[in-house]
């Protein structure tokens, strides 16, 4: 059966390969980003809490209280373990602050006056939880102006042994296993009654970069925040449709800089077939897609083996041939790769395709 | 002197017969991509026997064979196909397609006529095989890449094979002297899968399946001649032509296998009432030059 292999090599139809941005916003993703100094991007923390009642229902009256402590937590769910001393800084931000805030704005407010506290994180929890404890005379810290309306909003800032980047589960969508989302546990007295306790959840929470990438129309990006995502569109030869079958299939990209992201925190090139080839908006493949651990600050060729998900392309004559690059975990990654376009000389993708011919079992 | 030369050839007949040996070496289940295994055309008497009496067999090798000895009626074997412990082991509890039944036959005179007419149905080839092969190919050359070696494990499995139709005359009218000539029909068919894996995870899987059918048609004439009373020789030769192969619902054949001739040969005389002996030989069955040329090339 040796003589059955074939290889052959396809390029992208010329100028049919492109990036769009903008799938997952800061904050829709499974982190909140908090870096210093992470060469691959520069990051701070938002997070704005459900607003606080002014009273509270007792005996069937609503009766105004007083606060006795607060206690702001919040899991990190992503790091760098080989570097130690990580310290996570609690600030208070404006109760005005929105997700329509830049860096420079929040880093404006991150000042010592505004500092609600700072935890040095456990080393040794694999997603240790932060909790800030605010009672007695700390009490104040927290305490919410009338002008506030009840408003409590807080940014995240970090420090550690050597530049790097942590992540935190947001509000929304759900946190990952092991993990709670960012809240603020209040306990009130009444006055003359028992003391009680009512939790808030954050209104929203996000992150602000501090120079967010500009998307390169001549380049293949995946990954950031907003997320990009790559479109590539190939010919698929009649002679492999119709009797090939598919024994190795790598799809070859060229960095154009070294991917950086956060040390010890693999990201994923993620490949789906498209569906429905509709640009930026097409449908994609939920049940197939392949995944190839990117390393990390390389700029080698990635030679991703994607033969398991253009079985589809052999078997669904309809199914347009096109395939979507993204990164996951996608909007909250630090990593963001870029990768040359056919429109990029000397470093074009390419599918390398070894496939089988049909053996001639009737010639003898 | 007489009577010893009849004992030591009873000696020999039976030492021979004793040891029940058939000489099967020249039987290549390694063709593949030929008819495959060759079917032992032999019926329970000549088996019972180690093939010795084939020859003289109305329902076998020698159209005009025993007409004159054998009463008319329905005769038939059944086997198991030899090729089930190769590559696998056999099962606890055999399975019924494994049982096979090469032969059926219906042998008679024709009323007023002096000829006998013989129909039966046999297995010519078998080809239920499953084959294991390891080895090492070069793949993946530029431009793809670097030429680089991979094992891989390769599984050859067929299930079916041919089947000859028989109609045959026979003369026996001709003072000792028996002559018969027969027309054969082939026909069959196997399903073949054929798998390769790669010892890299990178590589996937092949797998591809075909159903081939044969066709083809035969002819063969064979002798009896009684030497003395109770000495008998007999010969036959065959030729099948060729069989045209063809794949799945393709209408045209893919090729054509060349099957060889068949010369058969043998004598039978009888020691006592109760007691024949006999030997006989064939050449150059099925593994023929077509066929032995094959095995270089299989899978």
């Amino acid at each position: 059966m040796a003589d059955i292999i074939r290889d052959t090599v396809l390029d992208p139809i010329p100028d049919a390969d492109s990036s769009f941005e903008g799938y997952v916003l800061p904050g829709q993703g499974t982190t909140i980003r908090v870096s210093n100094g992470l060469p691959a991007s520069e990051d701070r923390g938002v997070i704005r809490f459900n607003t606080r009642p002014d009273s509270l229902f007792l005996r069937d009256t609503l009766r105004t209280y007083t606060i006795d402590s607060a206690t702001i937590e919040f899991t990190i769910t992503r790091r760098d373990t080989t570097v130690g001393g990580l310290k996570m800084y609690l600030y208070r931000l404006p109760a005005t602050t929105d997700t329509s805030a830049t860096f420079a704005q929040v880093a404006a407010d991150l000042t010592p006056g505004n500092l609600l506290d700072s935890v040095l994180v456990d080393d040794t929890a694999d997603t240790p939880l932060v909790r800030v404890v605010f009672k007695d005379t700390t009490t104040y810290k927290v305490s919410i102006p009338a002008a506030d309306s009840g408003v409590l909003a807080i940014g995240l800032a970090m420090a550690a042994a050597s530049p790097t980047g942590c992540g935190s589960a947001p509000s929304s969508p759900a946190p990952p296993r092991r993990s709670s989302p960012p809240s603020s546990t209040w306990t009130s007295r009444i006055r003359r009654c028992r003391s009680g306790r009512f939790m808030l959840n954050p209104k929203f929470s996000d992150f602000v970069s501090q120079n967010p990438p500009t998307l390169d129309p001549d380049l293949l990006t995946t990954g950031g925040a907003p997320s990009a995502r790559s479109l590539l569109r190939f010919d698929w030869p009649n002679f492999i449709r119709d009797s090939g079958q598919l024994v190795r299939v790598t799809l070859e990209l060229i960095p154009t800089a070294p991917i950086n992201g956060l040390p010890n925190d693999p990201a994923f090139l993620e490949a789906r077939i498209v569906l429905s080839d509709l640009g930026s908006k097409s449908s994609l493949s939920q049940s197939t897609f392949a995944e190839f651990e990117l390393p990390e600050a390389s700029s080698d060729t990635v030679n991703f083996e994607i033969v398991s998900l253009l079985s589809a392309w052999q078997t669904i004559p309809t199914i347009p041939h096109a395939l979507s690059l993204s990164l996951t975990p996608e909007g909250s990654s630090f990593t963001r790769a870029t990768f040359g376009s056919t429109r990029t000389p000397g470093k074009k993708p390419r599918l390398k395709v070894t496939y089988a011919v049909p053996f001639r079992f009737a010639r003898p | 002197m007489r009577i010893h030369l009849w004992r030591a050839a009873s000696l020999l007949t039976l030492v021979v017969l004793g040891g029940a040996i058939e000489l099967q070496a020249q039987s290549s289940m390694f063709g593949t991509r030929a008819v495959g295994f060759p079917s032992r055309w032999l019926s329970a008497r000549a088996r019972g026997t180690a093939g010795a009496f084939g020859v003289f067999d109305p329902l076998i090798g020698n159209q005009s064979g025993g007409a004159e000895r054998r009463p008319p009626g329905l005769r038939s074997t059944s086997w198991r196909r030899p090729a089930a412990g190769i590559g696998r082991p056999r099962p606890a509890t055999p399975l019924l397609k494994e049982t096979r039944f090469p032969m059926v036959g219906l042998v008679g005179p024709i009323p007023k006529w002096p000829v006998w007419l013989g129909i039966n149905f046999g297995s010519y080839a078998d080809r239920d095989f499953r084959l294991f092969t390891s080895d090492t190919i070069q793949i993946q050359e530029p431009p793809v890449g670097p030429i680089d070696s991979a094992v891989v494990f390769d599984t050859l499995q067929s299930l079916g094979g041919m089947n000859e139709i028989r109609l045959a005359l026979a003369y026996d009218k001709l003072r000792g002297t028996s002559l018969g000539g027969a027309f054969y029909l082939l026909t069959g068919s196997s399903r073949i899968d054929a798998r390769r894996s790669f010892d890299d995870s990178a590589f996937a899987h092949i797998r591809q399946t075909a159903e081939l059918s044969f066709s083809g048609v035969g002819f063969a004439l064979g002798i009896v001649q009684d030497v003395t009373k109770n000495f008998r020789i007999a010969a036959s030769v065959r030729s099948d032509g060729s069989a045209a192969v063809k794949q799945d619902s393709n209408e045209t054949a893919s090729g054509h296998i060349d099957l060889p001739y068949t010369f058969a040969g043998g004598m039978e005389f009888t020691v006592t009432k109760k007691l024949d002996g006999g030997g006989s030989g064939r050449l150059p069955d099925l593994v023929g030059r077509k066929q032995r040329s094959h095995q270089g090339r299989a899978a």
